[in-house]
């Protein structure tokens, strides 16, 4: 199709007219790093818990004495982890005490901390002897760390390749038992909190 | 029109009348047109002045795009969206439950906070009784991130720090109780609000809260919101923590 000359000379302006993305470059420019500040580097999980009993716990109506639960608690104190079960159930067996310990960090330093290699290995066992039982009641002085309760709580919430670690390093790079189809081990994941009223 | 005009008649860009219609061009004399067409607007921008761009600026606006789309869009979906910084630092556990929405409730250093609105203050003390300020503060969230370049006896001194809720905010103005009477109100009014929510919606209320807890929070101070929660009808509660491979 023919054009006229005069038509020609506008042509190149009609074919070529762009957007001028430039501002638009500009304002997405400033967007990206306001979001990638406000964007979190890591991963967020949840730690269900239940609310705290408080005080003496129920009695037990009778007839439950067949369901009477192990009342598995670890207390955290100023002098290390206190295991207490009940004592029916138990054999009258005492509780058990374990105490801080020296260790030497993943990273080199050596601190005075609660021996949770320790604590892992005695749940192990309970775990073995109780094997339906999966509440665990955690309480602690009140000055004790939400960061050292997060602590206590993954020592007992999975089951661990081996029963037993000699040292803070193989505890906290020790994998998770899995079962015949890949997942978890658990022991003792319904976490109560328990506080002395 | 224009383009079609060109490929159909390569010699109207050389300056000559246009060929006739159904002339076919070879890849050759297609890419001979095009580079010529560039030449010619690169003639009228050195014309009018401008410089010419060196790169197109469309594919980067593209990338940019969708750039800016996905971190719009992981930004608005995660449903804590937890922002750490000096008052709040998250305990780290190998836990593997994905956050759910759910009422956020956050304890930090400084005060306790419910759906973004400050509730409660949190006092701090130190060794001694005397109030610790912002600048131990830091130091102390300086001190845990860098243990190797705190000595141990300011370590020790930072340990010290013990967050609470006055007792003016509790129960009967008594210290020992675990019922945090600001932060119940608010609670039982969000729980109010949610229950109306759902039954509009008819889904079921599952009274689940995220408690978004600094880690150097006391156990006290903990357990003094979690029973609180659980009076307001929250009975499923959830700590958020920083997902770690490692337990220590």
């Amino acid at each position: 199709m023919a054009r006229l000359p005069s038509e020609r000379k506008s042509r190149l302006n009609e074919a070529d007219v762009d957007i001028d993305l430039k501002p638009i470059m500009g304002l997405i420019c400033i967007l990206i790093p306001l979001l990638v500040y406000a964007f979190s580097f890591y991963e967020i999980k949840l730690q269900p818990v239940s609310a705290p009993k408080i005080g003496a716990p129920a009695p037990q109506e009778a007839g439950d004495e067949q369901k009477k639960p192990l009342n598995l608690t670890v207390l955290l104190t100023e002098q290390g982890f206190a295991v207490k079960m009940e004592k029916e159930l138990t054999e009258g067996e005492a509780d058990v005490n374990i105490p801080k310990k020296s260790f030497q960090t993943p990273d080199g330093r050596t601190v005075t901390d609660y021996d949770y290699p320790e604590l892992y290995a005695r749940l192990v066992e309970i775990k073995k002897k109780f094997r339906n039982e999966t509440t665990i009641n955690i309480g602690a002085d009140p000055d004790v760390t939400w960061e050292t309760i997060a602590r206590t709580i993954d020592a007992a919430r999975v089951e661990l390749k081996e029963e037993k670690y000699k040292d803070l390093k193989s505890y906290s790079e020790a994998p998770e038992a899995t079962d015949d189809e890949g997942r978890p081990r658990l022991m003792f994941p319904q976490v109560v909190f328990v506080v002395a009223e | 029109m224009a383009d079609e005009q060109d490929i159909q008649g390569g010699p109207a860009d050389q300056g000559g009348e246009p060929a006739g219609e159904g002339v076919v061009l070879t890849p050759e004399e297609l890419f001979a047109i095009q580079a010529r067409r560039r030449n010619k607007v690169a003639r009228i921008m050195r014309k009018r002045g401008e410089a010419e761009w060196p790169f197109s600026i469309t594919s980067l606006m593209d990338a940019l795009t969708i750039l800016l789309i996905f971190l719009l869009v992981t930004l608005t979906s995660d449903p804590l969206n937890v922002k750490q910084d000096v008052h709040l630092l998250l305990a780290r556990s190998t836990t593997p439950l994905t956050p759910e929405d759910a009422i956020p409730l956050t304890i930090k250093k400084g005060f306790v906070s419910l759906d973004q609105k400050e509730v409660v203050r949190v006092d701090c003390r130190m060794a001694g009784g005397r109030a610790c300020g912002e600048e131990q503060i830091r130091q102390r969230t300086y001190c845990d991130l860098n243990p190797a370049e705190c000595s141990p006896e300011e370590l020790q001194v930072l340990k010290s720090m013990y967050f609470y809720v006055d007792k003016t905010y509790k129960e009967n103005g008594d210290e020992n109780s675990f019922v945090i009477v600001p932060l119940l109100a608010a609670l039982e009014e969000k729980v109010k609000q949610q229950q109306e929510e759902n039954r509009e919606l008819r889904r079921e209320f599952k009274g689940v809260v995220n408690i978004i807890c600094d880690r150097d929070i006391p156990f006290r101070l903990v357990a003094e919101v979690v029973h609180t929660a659980g009076l307001a009808g929250l009975s499923n509660m959830r700590f958020a923590v920083v997902r770690s491979s490692t337990r220590y």
